[in-house]
C-alpha cells in the first residue's frame, strides 16, 4: 500500500524509524531512519540520523550520513552536515552543505 | 547565539551549527524544538492537525508528540503525547502510553496513561494497566491488567482502605466468578483487579463452595463476620446488614462468604467486605 506517513511538527522521535513507504519529516528526529522509498526533511524538520534510504529531499536540516540508492537533493533552504553516498546527488542553488559526497555507485531503481 | 526568532540557519563560524535541540528555548515559531510534555517550550500544532504513521513504520525509542497521532504501524517506543492518540487495527504500540485521550482499536502491551479518557474499541488487544478518569471498553474488546481511574495524584489508594486489604485476594466470586473480572465500562470496577483469563493469584487456598459458615467461628483471625458482635460491624455483610446469628451473617449470602474469608485471612478491617457485593475481594 503506497501511503505516506507524515511526521508532524510536533512529533518528536529518539530513536529508529523503519519503512517501506514515503516518509515527510516536519518534526524533529534523532537516531537512524531507514526507508525502502523516499525521505523528505521539510523546512521546518530537524533531523539528527543516519539515513538510509531510497531518495532523499533535504529542505530542512539534517545531520548525519547518508546512504541513498536513488536520489538526495538539498533544497535551497536545507542545511546538511554529513557525508552522502547516493548515485546521484544535487545541490540547489542556496543550500548549505558540509561533507563528503560519492556518487561512484550504481543507481538502484 | 543568536535569538532563535526567525528560521535562519545557524551557520555559525565554527562549523557546526546549532540543531534544533540545543538551541535557546525562546523562539518557538518555526523551530519547533525541545518538545516537552512541560508544555511552556513547545508551540503545540492546532487542534485537528495530526501525524498519521503508516502501516510499514516502525518506530523504536520514544516519541513524543502535541497533535493528534493516528497509528497504524509499529511503535516500540514510548508515548507521549499531549493531544489524542488512535490506534487503528493494524497498529501494534509495545510501551507505555501517556496521552490526553487515546482510542484504541489495536494491539497495546504497555500501560496506557490518560489524562481524559481511554476508549478500548472492538479490536482492542490490550495487556497492560489503564491510567485515565474515563473509561470505555467495547464489546470485543480483549484486557489484562489494572485499572485505575481516580486518576489523580495524593487520592491514590488512601481512602479505600478495601482495595489494599482485598487487593492481595482478589478472589472471584465464588458462584458468580465469570462474569465478575470482565472489564465493564462502569466507574466501580476502579482499583479492582481485572482478570480475563486466570484467577489470579489467591494467597488463600479457600475452597470455592459457599459453604463457610460453620467453620468461620474458628477463624483465629475472626473477621467481623464471626464475632458475635456481628451487628455492630455494619460493614460485614452490606447484603445481610441483619444482626444475624455468626453463621448466617457470614454466609447467608455470598458476598459475605467471600468477604469473610478475605476479611479473615487478611485480619484487616471489615471493610473488604464493603465491596463484598461486587464482590472481587
Amino acid at each position: 500500500m503506497d501511503g505516506r506517513t507524515v511526521l508532524g511538527r510536533t512529533i518528536e522521535i529518539d530513536g529508529e524509524i523503519e519503512g517501506a513507504e514515503d516518509l515527510v519529516i516536519q518534526g524533529t528526529v534523532r537516531g537512524r531512519i531507514v526507508s525502502k522509498k523516499d525521505v523528505t526533511v521539510d523546512a521546518s524538520g530537524s533531523v539528527e540520523a543516519v539515513v538510509s534510504t531510497h531518495n532523499l529531499s533535504v529542505n530542512g536540516r539534517l545531520q548525519g550520513n547518508v546512504d541513498a540508492t536513488g536520489r538526495v537533493e538539498i533544497g535551497d533552504s536545507g542545511r546538511m552536515i554529513g557525508d552522502v553516498k547516493a548515485p546521484r546527488v544535487v545541490l540547489a542553488d542556496g543550500s548549505k552543505y558540509r561533507g563528503k559526497i560519492d556518487t561512484a555507485q550504481e543507481e538502484q531503481d | 547565539m543568536q535569538p532563535p526568532k526567525k528560521k535562519k540557519r545557524d551557520w555559525s563560524e565554527d562549523g557546526t551549527w546549532d540543531t534544533a535541540a540545543k538551541a535557546s528555548p525562546g523562539g518557538t515559531e518555526a523551530r519547533t524544538v525541545s518538545v516537552s510534555l512541560d508544555g511552556a517550550r513547545v508551540a503545540a500544532a492546532p487542534e485537528g492537525a495530526s501525524t498519521t504513521i503508516g502501516p510499514s513504520i516502525v518506530v523504536r525509542g520514544r516519541l513524543i508528540s502535541h497533535e493528534d497521532l493516528v497509528v497504524h504501524g509499529r511503535i516500540e517506543a514510548s508515548v507521549r503525547s499531549s493531544r489524542d492518540l488512535r490506534l487503528e487495527q493494524s497498529g501494534v504500540i509495545l510501551a507505555d502510553i501517556e496521552v490526553r485521550s487515546a482510542t484504541i482499536n489495536g494491539i497495546v502491551v504497555g500501560s496506557i496513561r490518560a489524562t481524559d479518557r481511554v476508549e478500548l474499541t472492538a479490536g482492542a488487544r490490550v495487556v497492560g494497566d489503564i491510567d485515565a478518569p474515563m473509561l470505555v471498553v467495547q464489546d470485543g474488546a480483549k484486557f489484562r491488567g489494572e485499572i485505575d481511574m481516580a486518576g489523580l495524584e495524593g487520592l491514590e489508594r488512601s481512602p479505600r482502605p478495601s482495595a489494599a486489604a482485598s487487593r492481595p485476594a482478589p478472589k472471584p466470586e465464588p458462584k458468580a466468578a465469570k462474569p465478575r473480572p470482565a472489564p465493564a465500562p462502569v466507574p466501580m470496577i476502579a482499583a479492582a483487579t481485572v482478570e480475563m483469563s486466570d484467577p489470579g493469584d489467591e494467597p488463600e487456598p479457600e475452597p470455592p463452595p459457599v459453604v463457610i459458615p460453620p467453620s468461620r467461628p474458628s477463624a483465629p483471625a475472626s473477621g467481623p463476620s464471626v464475632a458475635p458482635p456481628a451487628p455492630s460491624q455494619p460493614a460485614v455483610a452490606p447484603r445481610v446488614r441483619r444482626p444475624e446469628t455468626v453463621g448466617a451473617s457470614a454466609g447467608s449470602a455470598p458476598a459475605p462468604a467471600a468477604s469473610a474469608s478475605s476479611s479473615a485471612s487478611s485480619d484487616a478491617a471489615p471493610s473488604p467486605s464493603k465491596r463484598g457485593w461486587f464482590s472481587l475481594g
